[in-house]
């Protein structure tokens, strides 16, 4: 396997609120491989964005990273200064947003959009930072792009904009790129288009890419690995395949469930009954224990964390603790 | 773009012929002029005869076509009280007026967008908490008030600055400026602030809702998380989508401005328009408080149409919008 | 006074050199020696000397034109342009005036008697708005080049008392510009001398910025002593607060109108100096007293025709509180409505009576209103000093005996023609006698309304016998004959209470130390009598 491009150990995110402190991000940790995709899932409020947002060091206040670290290459990059981080952003990791609509300014052309973010990172002139800009988006699939880059973003069509999204967040060439539902805002049509442009132009350039999805279809079909998010935590992790296949935590189970057929859609994550609990008022022991159809006594008591479960996976359930007790 | 400037100056006119009527029919209220106009040992015949060669027995709607008629020939007769031209008077006062509010405009406009935009990027300082709770102060004390206190500490107290009038003035061509002499330029402080203190504290107030929304939208996060230095983020920006709005605001505010000068200008003694205005007001100057409500009138209608001439300038969405609609 | 104004920075202030180096920088320019800046409320509206008979415009004039006769502070008249004057010898009806000899304009023309028939004309004409104080002249005539007949209508014994604010303008100056006549309205053109001067006046205009700044300097060619101020910058500030900031700051050296209300304080201050008179004007209340019915009031009658309640209103009226409380003892409370400058004016009729509730309750009762009864009151609230906290107390105290006063304060310019058109039952008016003459008095506020008389007689007070009196005194030339009318008329008017007095109104200017100036009757203080210490 390639070697680890980014690692997130025991990662805290933490919301000062009045009624005491929020503990949205508890203790995650999973790795990034150098050109894979690591699809993440979870239902809605599970922390997703969160991560992605502490990844690439823009959580806003009040929210904070309480413990663990992050790392790139190796490199500590969470405490980094906020200048440094500056660095990093854009240029090692890239992040494309839900939707491409509100992504753009609108007030400025295409091309100075893109101009200024290759300037920012390269020291390049004006002019080349253009050639650079029009190529770019002849990649990414903007017809005429030397004429259509003077535009402004209320000249393009949703999915149209979406590509243009990606090519800035790829102008500078990261390493990794961070995709938050980069599809969910777009018409269904185009969905997929955008999703293989992200996969193949972060393949040709050997980037690796961190999809924020709630469609486990597009998991499926992009995902190298698979994490899962329950409420702040990692409840599973590993191959796509394995994960499909044999998904190990009750959860997963549910979520694979709602793999939609090709003909057939399915948006939320509305398969497993109940609704995820608020931050406030997590139960004891496992998060996903009130919802679970499998529920021991341990799982109200204590709280499981990922273990290995051969290969590439871990699981955090005490049914597999116990399996594996029993093999004892 | 030309038709649609045609049609916003016919409309214009318009508002103008209403301000005109619904001015004359006001001034009825304001008093009798002939009351001021002559001395007390004048007697009722002699009053008589005035009042019939001002005119002012005539019905209303007559004063008003007769006026309306002169006024489009730029004649708007002579002054009662000061015997002069009233379009020449308005004129000649207009420069004082114009630069107070110039510089108002100026000052609120650089300090209320710079405290809107500082205030917006650190939303718990303390230079936050005092400049807004400062700016608070600021709109709830009465505009004369804050001059008279501007007066008695700088120019009473400190001896710093001049408590009224324009100071020494030059002659540029028919504008007579106050801006290129230093005793000029530090008798415009004091009025300056007070007239712009409010449109500063509202711009201000403005910029930074504004920017707090604006630095909350998804191209303010995507463009952060592209790398682009705060300076390019915040100001390049954040500040430029802010500035839609409020520059919208602002230019009607210096049509405000130059209306609310009338304040300031009575407690500096300042020789603009809006003391004429006031001075007209207790005299019952009817000649000069009907031209003007109309230059007041005009000022409006014309920064109306320059905001919106603007907005579309800044605004690249307007642009299509009225493109497509046009088709 | 760069002296004056360096021992003041540091008198007042005992503040450091650079402070006061920097009022120096903004005041440097008009602290010359012989410099007076002088500040008051409002600037001349004109320099047409015949266009405006308004207090402003009439001062900073008397500095530029001059008049046949003058007034001095203590209310007399002085010599002027004329050097003598007297009624003619076998023709009562002729006023005949001597002129000064050697007067020149200030373009150096001779001032001789043809231009004071021309500018008795001016006066006199269509457009002029001194017309009404020479109402009663049929002819003016040169008889030398220094002698000049003014021939009346009928006798006229004070007439010379009419003639202090009519400016003598030069006849040739005139006629070459075209204003012969003062300015027209109807005309829609702009009368020459609104804004250009020839006069034969102390001071020559140097420059002129309406509402702004008038700079006048001394004329040299002038016929009396160089007085000890030989420029004028003059500014009108009209805020009360700004102008006493701006003699604070050392911006002005004098202020003409100084607010009630600063008074004590300006006094106390060092460096300041007030100087405080009489002003010849009288502040009063009237009352309809001949109506059957009023227009405001909640009864059918009207009670202000009743003799019981005239004195029972005079009963309820605290003088001395409006002088302490309103007028923060800036007043003189007087009980009857006249200047003590004015010819006609006794102690005794000055003296009033403390307030007694309890009689005027019984009064009122007497009357037929043991309830009291509501009405009108009208004041306006932007002519006298604290005209309308004056209206607010005087409220409260018919209050006492159940008299409902409902305050109206206007503008003058809606109070004045109301009075004057019989529109109000109850007011507050003041009144500024110019001649020095209890006359002025009668014809205006006593006299039955007609052509000529009367136009202030919001009262509508009409009594044939002291209409007659009235119009006797205007021609009678045996002055104690005259002045024995006189007192009968008052003594009419005080015992039928036509008029309910408040008080005098006091005048006071405020100077830097080191400037004297006196308090001048008729609020007109002419530069040249300023003194520096
Ligand atoms: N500013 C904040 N203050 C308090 N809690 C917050 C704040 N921002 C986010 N959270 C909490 O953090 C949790 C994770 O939010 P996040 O946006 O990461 O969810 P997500 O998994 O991306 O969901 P979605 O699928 O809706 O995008 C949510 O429960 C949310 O309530
Ligand atoms: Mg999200």
């Amino acid at each position: 396997m390639a070697e680890v491009l980014l690692s997130v150990r025991d990662l805290v995110v933490e919301f000062p609120t009045r009624r005491g402190v929020l503990t949205a991000i508890d203790h995650v940790s999973f790795d990034i491989h150098a050109g894979e995709v690591l699809g993440v899932v979870g239902e809605s409020g599970a922390g997703k964005s969160l991560t992605g947002a502490a990844i690439i060091g823009l959580l806003e206040p009040p929210g904070r990273i309480a413990g663990g670290e992050i790392l790139l290459k190796g490199k500590r990059i969470d405490n980094l200064g906020a200048e440094a981080m500056r660095r990093i952003r854009g240029k090692r990791i890239g992040m494309v947003f839900q939707d491409p609509l509100t992504s753009l300014n609108p007030l400025y052309t295409i091309a100075r959009q893109l101009i200024e973010t290759i300037r920012t990172h390269w020291d390049v002139s004006e002019k080349e930072a253009r050639e650079r800009a029009v190529a770019l988006l002849d990649r990414v699939g903007i017809p005429a792009a030397r004429r259509r880059i003077d535009e402004y973003p209320h000249h393009f069509s949703g999915g149209m904009r979406q590509r243009v999204v990606i090519a800035l967040a790829l102008a500078a060439e990261p390493e990794l790129v961070i995709a938050d539902e980069p599809t969910t805002a777009l018409d269904v049509s185009v969905q997929s288009q955008i999703i293989d442009l992200i996969k193949e132009i972060c393949a040709e350039r050997g980037a690796a890419v961190m999809l924020i999805t709630h469609d486990m279809g597009v998991i499926a079909e992009t995902a190298d690995r698979v994490a899962v998010l329950y409420a702040g935590r990692l409840v599973e992790i590993g191959p796509v395949r394995d994960v499909i296949t044999a998904a190990e935590h009750p959860y997963t189970r549910g979520l694979m469930g709602s793999i939609p057929t090709l003909t057939q859609e399915t948006d939320r994550l509305v398969q497993i009954p109940g609704a995820m609990p608020r931050l406030t008022a997590l139960p004891t022991g496992c998060a996903f224990n009130p919802r679970c159809e499998q529920v021991l006594a341990r799982c109200r008591a204590d709280r499981p964390e990922p273990k290995c479960r051969g290969g590439a996976r871990q699981v955090a359930c005490w049914l597999h603790e116990q399996k594996a007790v029993d093999h004892v | 773009m030309i038709a649609y400037i045609l049609r916003r100056l016919a409309q214009s006119v318009l508002v103008m012929l209403v301000v005109a009527l619904v001015s004359f029919s006001l001034f009825r209220f304001v008093g009798d002029p002939v009351a001021t106009l002559m001395g007390q040992e004048a007697t009722v015949a002699d009053r008589e005869a005035l009042r019939e060669r001002l005119g002012l027995n005539e019905p209303v709607y007559m004063q008003f076509a007769d006026f309306a008629m002169r006024a489009v020939q730029g004649d708007f007769g002579i002054s009662y009280r000061l015997q002069q031209p009233v379009a020449e008077l308005i004129l000649s006062r207009l420069p004082a007026t114009l630069e107070l509010a110039f510089i108002s405009g100026i000052i609120a406009f650089v300090f209320g967008v710079g405290f809107g935009v500082y205030t917006a990027l650190n939303r718990t300082g303390w230079l936050s908490n005092v400049i807004m709770t400062t700016s608070l102060i600021g709109v709830s004390l009465p505009t004369f008030l804050i001059g008279i206190l501007l007066i008695w500490v700088f120019a009473v107290e400190l001896q710093w600055l001049p408590s009224f009038g324009r100071g020494e003035t030059v002659d540029v061509g028919s504008w007579r400026t106050g801006l290129l002499t230093p005793s000029g330029r530090a008798s415009l402080v004091l009025p300056a602030i007070t007239l712009g203190l409010y449109q500063m504290t509202l711009i201000m107030r403005l910029v930074r809702a504004e920017m707090l929304e604006v630095l909350r939208t998804d191209y303010i996060k995507f463009a952060r998380a592209r790398g682009l230095t705060n300076r390019a983020v915040n100001f390049g920006h954040a500040l430029k989508n802010t500035l839609v709005p409020v520059i919208t605001i602002t230019g009607l505010q210096l049509g405000s401005i130059i209306a609310f000068a009338i304040i300031t200008e009575t407690v500096f003694q300042w020789p603009g328009v809006g003391a004429l205005f006031i001075n007209s007001v207790q005299f019952v100057d009817v000649p000069v408080m009907a031209a003007y409500l109309m230059m007041i009138a005009l000022v409006f209608v014309v920064i109306n149409l320059i905001v919106d001439l603007l907005y579309y300038a800044v605004d690249p969405r307007l642009r299509v919008d009225r493109a497509v609609a046009r088709h | 006074m760069l002296k004056i104004q360096n021992t003041l920075n540091f008198a007042r202030t005992g503040r450091t050199m650079m402070l006061a180096g920097a009022a120096f920088a903004l005041t440097l320019a008009a602290a010359d020696a012989n410099t007076l800046r002088w500040a008051r409320v409002g600037d001349a509206l004109t320099f047409d000397p015949h266009s405006a008979n308004e207090g402003p415009t009439s001062t900073l004039l008397h500095h530029i034109y001059e008049t046949l006769v003058g007034r001095n502070t203590d209310g007399s008249l002085a010599a002027g342009l004329a050097t003598e004057w007297s009624i003619h010898a076998e023709d009562p009806t002729i006023w005949v005036f001597k002129l000064r000899e050697g007067v020149q304009f200030h373009d150096g023309a001779d001032f001789t008697a043809e231009d004071v028939v021309f500018s008795m004309d001016r006066a006199r004409s269509e457009t002029s708005d001194f017309k009404g104080l020479h109402s009663s002249v049929a002819e003016v005539t040169a008889v030398d080049d220094y002698t000049v007949h003014v021939k009346l209508e009928g006798a006229s014994p004070l007439y010379v008392q009419n003639l202090t604010n009519t400016f003598m303008v030069d006849k040739g100056w005139a006629e070459a510009n075209g204003v012969v006549a003062p300015q027209d309205f109807k005309a829609g053109e702009e009368n020459f001398a609104v804004r250009n001067t020839n006069g034969t006046g102390p001071y020559t205009v140097v420059s002129r910025d309406p509402e702004v700044r008038t700079v006048l300097a001394h004329f040299a060619g002038h016929w009396g002593d160089v007085p000890q101020v030989t420029e004028i910058i003059y500014t009108p500030i009209k805020e009360a607060a700004t102008r006493v900031a701006a003699l604070l700051s050392g911006e002005v050296d004098f202020v003409q109108d100084v607010p009630v209300q600063d008074i004590v304080r300006l006094e106390q201050t060092a460096g300041i100096k007030v100087t405080a008179g009489p002003e010849n004007r009288t502040i009063f209340f009237g009352y309809d007293v001949s109506s059957e019915k009023l227009i405001s009031a909640n009864v059918d009658d009207n009670p202000f025709s009743k003799p019981q309640v005239r004195e029972a209103l005079a009963l309820t009226l605290d003088r001395d509180a409006i002088q302490q409380v309103v007028m923060r003892g800036q007043s003189q409370p007087s009980g009857v409505a006249m200047p003590p400058f004015v010819n006609g004016w006794t102690e005794a009729m000055h003296v009033y009576s403390a307030p007694d509730y309890d009689k005027a309750k019984a009064l009122l009762t007497e009357a037929g209103y043991p309830d009291g009864f509501s009405v009108d009151f009208h004041c306006p609230n932007d002519r006298y000093l604290n005209d309308e906290a004056i209206c607010q107390a005087f409220v409260g105290m018919v209050g006492r005996i159940g008299v409902k006063a409902n305050l109206v304060s206007q503008s003058r310019t809606i109070h004045f023609p109301a009075i004057q058109n019989n529109e109000v039952d109850f007011y507050l008016l003041g009144w500024g006698v110019p001649t020095f003459d209890s006359a002025y008095i009668f014809d205006f506020l006593i006299h039955s309304k007609e052509d000529k008389r009367g136009g202030w007689n919001g009262s509508r007070y009409s009594n044939p016998e002291v209409d007659a009196m009235i119009k006797s005194i205007a021609t009678e030339t045996d002055l104690v004959a005259r002045n024995a009318t006189v007192a009968k008329i008052w003594e009419k008017v005080q015992e039928d209470r036509v008029l309910l007095a408040v008080h005098n109104q006091l005048l006071a200017y405020a100077v830097k130390d080191g400037i004297n100036l006196a308090a001048h009757p008729e609020n007109q203080p002419k530069m040249t009598t300023v003194t520096f210490d």
